[in-house]
């Protein structure tokens, strides 16, 4: 994000604090630039930067504009908090949970832009998973590249059938030979995984598979999760 | 777009790889304890019965277990053992039922006592009074050890090995403490001097002898006829600790070391209470509940009153309509209530004086908690509820139903499974009569105001009261433990010594007296404390590296609110964080002063976990605090629904294992 230009809006899910990247974690400036960074629950996880299309900033100031400051929300039993920030206005909420009022409009409209965010990787890592479920591919993606760490990568795989009928899980860890190219930061390597599992494709079967590793950005650790999870049919349409 | 939420704080795996079967529905789950197969010979000659029956009746119980003990680890032998009831002995310890896989309830659950007490591998055995196949496993182990017949059928020779073997467990010894004492036992005889009751205070389970606990042996001794005091804890005040307060302390179960808990002085009170100044009841009739249980338990009270006047009766359908209508005007016409014509708080105050005994009922419980710190809750209002449950007593049971309106995606079916798998083994039983009523829980779909809201949403992340995760590969666990709140049930961890106390009904537990060593507890708390000034979540996982619950991270949390405060810096941002004036209570301070946890990280979780108590129930954290004799649901669960019995029916009925 550009130095010595205002928040317009962000948010943290958990993180925060000192560690910028720590949990997912969104600034847009008053320029419309944007910095997301994505840990987990993805595809494509790591730090995407940008700037938004005019009218879209444009639409971030006007509901940025209309909140006020709130009192922070009565977390659920384990729930865990997002912190929603629009110029020196902060709010927390539920995790996933959408607040009322004017708070619940930006919200909404800033989740909605992190879909077209996720396009503009600046360093990140990507996954995929092979059509008969038995290697997966981790690539570095966007021109800046992550340095990753030297460190066993992890793999977990749950099989589905049905609708989220689970089938089982398998996890294993994937030795420790450095990422291709990756330890300097060099974007463009790609690597791939095979997957040990005994589960089989077949109609109404799923796999989810995780692969998680350890990056070093802006002088500190940071653990990344990608994730290729395909919804399953819900049967209420 | 699908929202991306953060995957639950990672939890220990072992580092090979593996492949894991999900327990479907229906199948029992007993023997999460880790149990290993037998590792006895198979070929191990058999103990005769008769012959351990002899030597228990000649040379006594602790013969026959010593015996029992050394046959287990013996290698060499004669072949093969009859079966069960052809070993059994002439005059069988047979007030026990046989018993084998598909059994269940309290004899099953004192053969699992048993049967951990007397197998020395294989890990701890769960007694959750339900024999499934690792139960089946686990007996089969301890036959063969003994050279009974390895069928996994619990008939007399097998429950008179087991008796004996337990039987010859050696008493524990009891050192004399007194001032300047540390360790185990100290911590053993405070949770005892709470629970007795009798010591004029509690006292924090730290297992260090100082001046409150001397006052408190004092006391102790003084209540119970030990006169002079002598403020030591000796062999006299050990027995009278040990009779005013059983259990306690460690044995050896399947191997390994098991603290057993010692009862508190009051009862569990695992539901939440309720938010001052709101009622279980919710406003029926015309612009609230028009239909359900809460409208029918306000017919039946109703009914009461109309009955005590000599007036008919009106339709208990639980449909609101024009007979309802008017028979609550008419009901609060002559008790001097507003008369409103619907069921709002006053006429339900007025109604429950005069009408008590209902068969159904609709509680909409408001509650809060602190949990690591934190407070949460389930209330109404800015997109939360309460929680919304109804019972009714229907026929032979009594059936607890939360009806729950689901959001962003249809709940998969094992959900509803997992809720029945857990949570339906209880009877009620009335203490006079002897009575026993089934209790069973039901999740239903459901919508309005009767029906709790709980957004489905794809992939994984830490569920919650009002959120849950459709790939969530642990959901046999967290769907019942998130199915817990909404029939009003509290958490049950990271837990201050008193919120564990009342929660669990357990004294908190000793655990790690010793620490990890090299720090002592005021360097632990001065580390922490700079952690928060710093913000760093890191730096405080770091401070209590090899920490583990019990009354040595107590000595740190006790070392922390001795320290100065001090205020942690605001930050500039982004974000912005307001300065946190620092108050000596560790995991409140932790909770504000910290960085949250992210997805992929959870120093700032496993710092207060380190700080705090667990249960290993299913409203605890069973993947963190294992507990064989503590775990999935407990009767102290169902302690309000049994307490709902006996005020609508009469009688004082307590949970017990079906």
């Amino acid at each position: 994000m550009s130095g010595g230009v205002g928040v317009l809006v962000g948010y943290d899910i958990g993180g925060g604090g000192l560690r910028l990247f720590d949990g997912e974690h969104l600034r847009v400036s008053d320029d419309g630039d944007f910095e997301l960074w994505l840990l987990s629950e993805a595809p494509v996880v790591g730090r995407f930067r940008g700037r938004l299309a005019a009218a879209s900033a444009a639409e971030l100031v006007r509901l940025a504009g209309q909140v006020l400051p709130a009192p922070d929300a009565l977390l659920p039993p384990g729930g865990r908090a997002e912190r929603w920030l629009a110029g020196q206005a902060s709010i927390v909420v539920s995790a996933g949970r959408t607040p009322d009022g004017a708070w619940g409009d930006l919200v909404t409209a800033a989740r909605a832009l992190t879909d077209a965010m996720t396009a503009h990787p600046a360093a990140a890592i990507a996954l995929s998973v092979a059509g008969d479920w038995r290697s997966a591919t981790l690539r570095s993606v966007g021109p800046e590249g992550l340095a990753v760490a030297a460190e066993p990568l992890t793999v977990e795989v749950a099989a589905w059938s049905g609708y989220y009928d689970p089938l089982g899980t398998w996890d294993a860890p994937v030795g420790s030979a450095p990422v291709p190219g990756a330890g300097a930061g060099a974007p463009g390597w790609s690597m791939e995984i095979p997957l040990a599992h005994n589960f089989a494709p077949g109609p109404g079967r799923v796999l989810h598979v995780k692969v998680g590793l350890t990056v070093l950005a802006d002088g500190a650790r940071a653990r990344l999760v990608a994730t290729v999870a395909p919804p399953m049919a819900d049967p209420e349409g | 777009m699908e929202r991306r939420v953060p995957i639950q704080a990672p939890r220990s795996r072992p580092t090979s790889a593996r492949l894991r079967r999900p327990r479907p529905p229906g199948e029992p789950r007993d023997g999460r304890d880790g149990a290993l197969p037998a590792n006895i010979d198979p070929q191990l000659a058999p103990l005769g019965a008769a012959l351990l029956e002899h030597v228990q009746r000649t040379a006594g119980n602790a013969a026959a277990a010593l015996l029992v003990f050394q046959r287990e680890d013996d290698t060499t032998g004669a072949d093969g053992a009859d079966d069960d009831a052809a070993n059994a002995p002439a005059d069988p310890a047979a007030a026990h039922p046989t018993l084998r896989e598909g059994s269940h309830g309290p004899a099953v659950q004192e053969m699992q006592d048993k049967l951990g007490q007397a197998l020395t591998a294989g890990g701890p055995v769960t007694t959750d009074g339900r024999f499934g196949p690792t139960t089946s496993r686990r007996v089969r182990q301890f036959q063969r050890a003994r050279g009974l017949a390895p069928d996994g059928v619990v008939g007399p020779a097998t429950w008179t090995a087991l008796e004996a073997a337990a039987a010859g467990v050696p008493a524990p010894v009891r050192p004399t403490l007194s001032l300047g004492a540390t360790g185990a036992d100290v911590g053993l005889a405070q949770e005892k001097l709470n629970a007795s009751g009798q010591a004029g205070a509690t006292l924090p389970i730290n297992a260090v002898f100082d001046a409150p606990m001397q006052t408190a042996v004092n006391a102790f001794q003084s209540a119970s006829g030990l006169t002079p005091p002598s403020g030591a804890v000796d062999v006299a005040t050990w027995a009278a600790l040990d009779s005013a307060a059983p259990g306690g302390g460690t044995r050896l179960e399947g191997g390994r070391s098991v603290e057993q808990h010692v009862d508190a002085a009051s009862p569990a009170t695992s539901t939440a209470a309720q938010v001052p100044g709101t009622s279980l009841h919710s406003l029926v009739g015309p612009g609230g509940i028009t239909s359900g249980p809460a409208v029918r338990e306000f017919q039946q009270k109703l009914n009461a009153w109309l009955a005590g006047q000599g007036q008919a009766a009106i339709s208990d359908d639980g449909s609101w309509g024009p007979n309802t209508g008017a028979a609550t005007s008419a009901f609060q016409g002559a008790s001097g209530v507003a008369a409103t014509g619907i069921g709002d708080l006053p006429t339900w105050t007025a109604l429950d004086a005069v009408a008590p005994n209902v068969s159904v009922g609709f509680e909409n419980r408001q509650w809060t908690e602190e949990v690591g710190g934190h407070t949460y809750g389930m209330t109404e209002g800015a997109g939360g509820n309460g929680s919304r449950y109804s019972w009714e007593i229907a026929g032979t049971q009594m059936k607890v139903t939360a009806a729950v309106h689901f959001v962003g995606g249809s709940p998969p079916g094992a959900w509803f499974g997992y809720v029945r798998d857990t949570w339906n083994h209880f009877d009620l039983v009335e203490q006079a009569t002897g009575q026993r009523l089934p209790i069973n829980f039901e999740m239903t779909p459901g919508a309005g105001a009767g029906a709790n809201t709980v957004k489905v949403s794809r992939g994984t992340g830490r569920a919650n009261g009002g959120e849950w995760f459709l790939a969530d590969t642990d959901a046999a666990n967290t769907i019942p433990h998130e199915f817990g709140h909404l029939v009003g049930l509290r958490d049950e961890y990271q837990q201050s010594p008193g919120d564990y106390r009342a929660a669990t009904g357990h004294e908190p537990f000793v655990g790690d007296a010793a620490g990890p060593g090299g720090q002592t507890p005021a360097q632990i708390a001065t580390a922490l404390q700079a952690a928060m000034v710093a913000r760093s979540s890191a730096n405080a996982v770091a401070a209590v590296a090899g920490m583990r619950q019990g009354a040595f991270s107590q000595q740190v949390v006790q070392a922390y609110a001795a320290l100065a405060t001090t205020t942690v810096p605001a930050v500039a941002g982004p974000p912005a964080l307001a300065p946190v004036p620092l108050t000596g209570n560790l995991a409140r301070d932790l909770d504000a002063a910290l960085p949250d946890d992210s997805a992929t990280t959870s120093d700032k979780y496993d710092t207060i976990e380190a700080l705090t108590y667990d249960s290993g129930s299913i409203m605890g954290d069973p993947s963190r605090h294992r507990d064989p004799h503590d775990h999935g649901a407990q009767p102290r669960h169902l302690q309000e629904f049994a307490d709902i019995l006996g005020r609508t029916q009469g009688g004082t009925w307590v949970p017990t294992l079906r």
